[in-house]
C-alpha cells in the first residue's frame, strides 16, 4: 500500500509552512528590516567613501524602511487571530491559541528589536567611522 | 470492566506472550565488536556523548596546561609555539567536538524517548555521523602531539592562516578536519528536524512539545543556516592555501574581513546553537524539581525562537574594531542587547517555576548544577551586555576580559546544564544512579573551582592583559590574579575528576530498575526498554505522566499505537507535523556496515587531501560512495506490505512518497542548507564587489564572455528541466520494469553538469584565470560550487537508473527518483542564480 503526493499530504506540508510563517512573522520582518537597513547603509557608505552624510534621501530611505516595518508587524499584531485563521485555519482551541501568543510575543519582541537599532538611525552619523 | 477500557484505549484487549520477545529480536543490539554496526539511539548516543565527553575531558587537559604556564610570570613551562597550538586545539575542540556533538548527542539520545518514538527517522545517518566525528576528532587532535596542530586561534583569521604566513599542513588539519565535521553536523540536524517534526506521538502537536524537543528543532534550524556559512569559508580558505585563489589577499582584491563575516555568520550563532538546547534541558528539569509545571511554556518558545532568529543578526559585534561605519555597529549594538531580552525571559520562568512550587524546591545534584547555571550564566549575560556596547568593547577587545565573558556564557550556559543532564537523565542508560553525596562534592568543586578561575579574569583583562600571550612580564599586575585563576582551574578539574571516578564506579549499562525516579511528568520516563516504549501513547498534555493516570501501565502492556512489530521489521509510527496525527508506518533499517564504512572512507579521504595525498584520496572518496550507495540500496522498501492496524481501529500504510515521506523532508532540509551556502557564497561575491567596487572586474581583466553564452548555458539548463518533467510520466506502472524514465532523469543530470562545465570553459576561454584576482577566483567558485551538486545529482540519477534496472524503480516506489528530481530543480535555481551574479551583475553595476 503506498501513498504519493496526496492533496492531504500537500496539505500537511502547506499546514506546517503557514504555521510556521505565522509563528515567525515578527522576527521575519526583523530580518527583512535588519537586511535591507544594513545592506543599503553600506553599500551607500562604500560607494561614497568619506562623506560623513551621504544626503538626507538614506536617512530618509532607513527610517521609512524601519517605520513600515514596525507598522506592519503591529498591523499583524492586532489582526493576529483573524490573519492566523485567513492562513493556517484551525480554531480557538488551546493549541492554537498557544500558536497565537508565541506569534504576538515575538511580534512585539521584533518590534522593540525595530525600535530600538531604529534608535541608531536618528542619533549616528551615517558613514563615519569610530576611532580607536 | 477494568480502567483500561474505561480510558478507551486503542488495544485494550491483553497481548500476545510472544509480541515483547519479537520486539527485543528486531531491535536487539550487537554484542561484542559488531556492537560498532549498531544504530539504535541508544548506543549510538551513548557512544556519542562518551566521544564528546572524553573530548570535553581532553581539552580540559589543555586549559590546565595553559593555566600551568600562565600562572606565574615568564614561566618556560612551554614555548610559544606549542602555546599557540594548545589554545588552538582547546578552544577549537571545545566548541567542535564536544558543545555541538554532546548536544547532538543528547537528542540523539533523548529525542526519540521523549517523543516515544521508537528511534529517530534515519538510524544509520547518526551512526555515520557518530564514527565521522569520532574518526576525524581524534585524528584532529592527535596533532597536537605531531607539531601538526593548527596556531591560528579557534577562529583561525587570514592573513595569519595564509599559506604565508602558516605554512605546512597544521592550518589545513583545522580546515578540513573542522569542515568535515561540520558536515556530520548537519547529517544529525537533518535527522533532528525531520524526527522532530514526524516522529512524535499522535496527539503531541507543537504546542504540547517537551520544551527540550523545541529546542532541539531551533537548534538544527540554526544549524542549517549557520554551518553552511563556515562550511564555505573553509572551503574558500584551504582553496586560496591548496591552489592560490586568492579570496582573502587583499593585494589582489581579496579581503581578510570576508573571513571574518563568514566566520561570525556561523561562530555568533554557534554560542547560541550551545546554549538554547541547555535551556531546554534546564527547562525540563525545573518543573520536575519544583512539582510544577513550567510557569510560562508559550514564552519560553518565544524566547528560544527570538533568540535563535535574533542571534544571525549580532555576528558583527565580534568585529567592532575592524573599522565598520559607527551606525552599523549601532544596528549590531542594538540587536547585541535586544538578545538579552529572550535570555532574560527564559531565566525569569525558571525562577517563577521554582518560586510557585507547591513544595520546596528538591535540591539534589542536578538541581544544583541548574542554579549554578542560572548564576554562572546570568553574570556571563551581563558582561555580555557589556561588551555589546561599543565603546567598551574597544577596550576590552581581545582582552581577558572577552576570555572571562565567553566562558561565562559558555562554561554556565552549557557545561552545567550538561552535568546536571548526567545527573538526572543517567538511569536511562545506566542501571545505577550517580552517587547524590558525591554529586554535592563535584559540583562545588565545580562551582568554585570555575569561579576561583575566571572572575579574576575580569580584572586581569582590565588591567590590560591581552588573551593568547604565551607568558608576561613579572611587572604589570597580572601575577597574582593569572596565579588565582591558575588554583581556581585545578579545583575545577578535581571536580570534574570526581565525576569521572563516580561516573566510573557506578555506571552500568543497561535499563533503570526505578522508571521514574524523579516523578517527572514527560515520556522519557515511560517504561522503556531497547526497543523504546512497548506502545506508543496519545498524548493529551504537555505532562502526560502528570495528567494521564495510569499511562506507564497501559504502555507497558501494549494497550497503546503500534505494540508490535507489523512489518516484521524495526518501525514507527510518523505523524502529521502540525497536530501530530499518524500518518504511515515508516520502515527503518537495522544494524549495518554501509554507514561505518562510508564514514571511516570519508575522514581518510579528507584527512588525506589535508596533507596533499591525492591519489589515495581520491580513491577513498570513490569508496566512501561506494559505501553509500550499497548502505542506500537497503533502503526504499517499496510498497509491499498491505496497511497494518496500529490500534484504535487506526490502518497505516507501510511505505509513503511524496510530501509526506520523510525523506521529502529530509531532502528539503538538505536543500535548505546547500541554499544557505550558495546564499553566504552570493554574499561573498557581493561583499568583496563591494570593497572595491570601482575595479569589478579589476583593470586587465578579459571582457564578460557574450550574453549568448550565459543565454545557452540557460536554455541547456531548460532542456534539462523540460527532459525531467517527461523522465516523470515515463516511470512504469507498479510490477513493471521500464528504465526509459530514469534513463531521461540521467540525461537531464548531464545536462546540468553540462551547463556548469560549459561556464568553465567559456570562462577559461576568455582568457579569466582563478589565480589573478578575487574577481576570479569568485567566478570559477562559482561554478565550483554548482559543479558540486551536478556531481550530487549525476551520482544519484545513476543510482536511480540502477534501481530502476532491477524493478526498483515505478510510479509508486519512486522515493529515489523524487530525491534526485529534487536536488536536480534545486541545481537548476542554483545553478541560474549564479548566471544572474556571474554575468548579469558586472554588466549591471559597470
Amino acid at each position: 500500500m503506498v501513498h504519493s503526493g496526496s492533496p492531504g499530504q500537500k496539505q500537511h506540508v502547506t499546514s506546517i509552512v503557514r504555521l510556521i510563517a505565522y509563528l515567525l512573522a515578527g522576527p521575519l520582518i526583523w530580518a527583512v528590516q535588519f537586511s535591507i537597513v544594513y545592506a543599503v547603509h553600506t553599500l551607500a557608505c562604500a560607494i561614497s567613501p568619506g562623506e560623513t552624510a551621504i544626503g538626507g534621501w538614506l536617512l530618509l530611505f532607513m527610517v521609512g524602511v524601519t517605520a513600515a516595518s514596525v507598522a506592519a508587524a503591529l498591523a499583524i499584531l492586532l489582526c493576529g487571530r483573524r490573519i492566523r485563521r485567513a492562513v493556517c485555519g484551525g480554531s480557538n482551541a488551546a493549541g492554537w491559541t498557544a500558536y497565537d501568543i508565541i506569534s504576538g510575543f515575538l511580534i512585539i519582541l521584533s518590534v522593540v528589536a525595530m525600535s530600538w537599532s531604529g534608535v541608531a538611525i536618528g542619533l549616528l552619523e551615517t558613514c563615519d567611522q569610530t576611532q580607536m | 470492566m477494568t480502567a483500561s477500557s474505561d480510558r478507551r484505549l486503542p488495544n485494550p484487549t491483553p497481548r500476545p506472550d510472544d509480541e515483547r520477545d519479537q520486539l527485543e529480536r528486531i531491535w536487539s543490539t550487537p554484542k561484542g565488536w559488531r556492537i560498532l554496526s549498531a544504530v539504535n539511539n541508544t548506543a549510538v548516543g551513548v557512544a556519542y556523548i562518551g566521544g564528546a565527553f572524553l573530548f570535553f575531558l581532553m581539552a580540559g587537559v589543555l586549559a590546565l596546561v595553559m593555566r600551568t604556564q600562565l600562572s606565574v610570570p615568564e614561566n618556560q613551562f612551554l614555548d610559544q609555539d606549542l602555546y599557540n597550538q594548545i589554545f588552538t586545539v582547546h578552544g577549537t575542540t571545545m566548541m567542535f567536538l564536544f558543545a555541538v556533538p554532546a548536544i547532538e548527542a543528547l537528542g540523539v539520545l533523548l529525542l526519540p524517548q521523549m517523543l516515544a518514538a521508537r528511534d529517530l527517522p534515519f538510524p544509520r545517518l547518526s551512526a555515520f555521523a557518530i564514527w565521522a566525528y569520532m574518526i576525524g576528532g581524534l585524528v584532529f587532535f592527535s596533532t597536537i602531539f605531531y607539531d601538526l596542530a593548527p596556531k591560528g586561534g579557534w577562529f583561525m583569521y587570514p592573513p595569519l592562516t595564509l599559506t604565508e604566513y602558516s605554512p605546512g599542513h597544521n592550518a589545513d588539519f583545522w580546515l578540513l578536519g573542522i569542515g568535515f565535521i561540520e558536515i556530520s553536523a548537519i547529517a544529525g540536524a537533518v535527522e533532528i528536524v525531520v524526527g522532530t517534526l514526524k516522529t512524535r506521538p499522535p496527539g503531541m502537536s507543537l504546542a504540547r512539545m517537551p520544551i527540550f524537543a523545541w529546542s532541539m528543532l531551533i537548534f538544527a534550524g540554526m544549524i542549517m543556516f549557520a554551518f553552511p556559512a563556515v562550511i564555505l569559508a573553509t572551503m574558500l580558505l584551504e582553496i586560496e592555501r591548496s591552489f592560490g585563489w586568492p579570496f582573502f589577499t587583499a593585494a589582489k582584491g581579496g579581503d581578510p574581513l570576508l573571513w571574518q563575516h563568514l566566520f561570525w555568520f556561523f561562530g555568533h550563532p554557534e554560542v547560541y546553537i550551545i546554549f538554547l538546547p541547555a535551556a531546554g534541558l534546564v527547562s525540563m528539569i525545573v518543573p520536575t524539581m519544583a512539582r510544577h509545571r513550567l510557569v510560562g511554556y508559550n514564552l519560553i518558545v518565544v524566547a528560544l525562537i527570538a533568540t535563535g532568529f535574533f542571534s544571525f543578526g549580532l555576528w558583527v559585534h565580534h568585529m567592532f574594531t575592524t573599522g565598520i561605519p559607527a551606525l552599523s555597529l549601532g544596528f549590531f549594538s542594538a540587536a547585541s542587547m535586544a538578545v538579552a531580552i529572550p535570555s532574560g525571559i527564559q531565566v525569569f520562568s525558571w525562577i517563577a517555576t521554582m518560586a510557585a512550587a507547591r513544595e520546596r524546591f528538591r535540591i539534589t545534584t542536578a538541581s544544583l548544577f541548574v542554579l549554578g547555571f542560572l548564576f554562572i550564566f546570568t553574570i556571563g549575560g551581563l558582561t555580555g551586555v557589556l561588551v555589546a556596547l561599543v565603546p567598551l568593547d574597544f577596550q576590552l577587545h581581545d582582552s581577558y576580559f572577552v576570555v572571562a565573558h565567553f566562558h561565562y556564557v559558555l562554561v554556565g550556559g552549557m557545561v552545567f546544564p550538561l552535568f546536571a543532564t548526567f545527573y538526572y537523565w543517567i538511569t536511562m542508560v545506566s542501571r545505577n544512579q550517580l552517587s547524590e553525596r558525591v554529586g554535592r562534592w563535584v559540583f562545588w568543586l565545580m562551582f568554585l573551582g570555575f569561579n576561583i578561575a575566571f572572575l579574576p579574569m575580569h580584572w586581569t583583562g582590565l588591567s590590560g592583559m591581552p588573551r593568547r600571550i604565551w607568558t608576561y612580564p613579572p611587572s604589570l599586575g597580572w601575577d597574582g590574579l593569572n596565579m588565582i585563576s591558575t588554583v581556581g582551574a585545578f579545583i575545577l578539574a578535581a571536580g570534574v575528576l570526581l565525576f569521572v571516578v563516580d561516573l566510573l564506579r557506578r555506571f552500568r549499562p543497561g535499563q533503570r530498575e526505578n522508571e521514574n525516579p524523579w516523578g517527572a511528568g514527560t515520556l522519557e520516563w515511560l517504561p522503556a526498554d531497547v526497543y523504546s516504549t512497548r506502545s506508543i501513547p496519545r498524548v493529551s498534555s504537555r505532562e502526560p505522566l502528570w495528567d494521564q493516570p495510569g499511562l506507564a501501565e497501559d504502555v507497558e502492556a501494549g494497550h497503546y499505537y503500534l505494540p508490535n512489530a507489523p512489518t516484521g521489521g524495526r518501525e514507527t509510527i510518523v505523524t502529521s507535523p502540525v497536530e501530530a496525527e499518524p500518518e504511515y508506518i515508516i520502515r527503518m533499517p537495522g544494524n549495518g556496515w554501509g554507514h561505518v564504512w562510508a564514514a571511516i572512507f570519508t575522514a581518510a579521504c579528507f584527512l588525506l587531501l589535508t596533507v596533499k595525498v591525492v591519489v589515495p584520496a581520491l580513491i577513498c572518496a570513490l569508496l566512501a560512495i561506494a559505501s553509500c550507495i550499497a548502505w542506500a540500496w537497503q533502503l526504499d522498501h517499496g510498497p509491499g506490505k498491505e496497511p497494518v492496524e496500529i490500534g484504535g481501529g487506526i490502518k497505516l500504510p507501510t511505505y509513503m512518497s511524496g510530501p509526506s515521506s520523510h525523506s521529502w523532508w529530509a531532502m528539503s532540509v538538505l536543500i535548505l542548507v546547500a541554499a544557505s551556502l550558495y546564499v553566504a557564497f552570493a554574499f561573498s561575491y557581493l561583499y568583496l564587489w563591494l570593497v572595491s567596487p570601482q575595479v569589478w572586474a579589476p583593470h586587465g581583466s578579459p571582457p564578460l564572455p557574450t550574453p549568448s553564452w550565459a543565454i545557452g548555458t540557460a536554455l541547456l539548463l531548460a532542456l534539462g528541466t523540460a527532459i525531467i518533467v517527461v523522465a516523470n510520466r515515463l516511470l512504469p506502472a507498479p510490477g513493471r520494469r521500464d528504465i526509459r524514465g530514469v534513463l531521461l532523469l540521467f540525461l537531464a543530470a548531464a545536462c546540468l553538469a553540462a551547463a556548469g562545465l560549459v561556464e568553465l570553459f567559456v570562462h577559461w576561454n576568455s582568457g579569466l584565470r582563478p589565480t589573478a584576482n578575487a574577481y576570479g577566483a569568485m567566478v570559477y567558485m562559482a561554478s565550483a560550487l554548482n559543479l558540486q551538486v551536478a556531481f550530487a545529482v549525476l551520482i544519484m540519477a545513476g543510482f536511480t537508473v540502477a534501481r530502476a534496472f532491477v524493478g526498483r524503480v515505478d510510479r509508486e516506489r519512486r522515493v529515489t527518483f523524487d530525491n534526485t528530481l529534487m536536488l536536480f530543480v534545486y541545481g537548476v535555481a542554483q545553478t541560474l542564480l549564479g548566471l544572474i551574479l556571474v554575468h548579469g551583475f558586472p554588466r549591471a553595476v559597470g
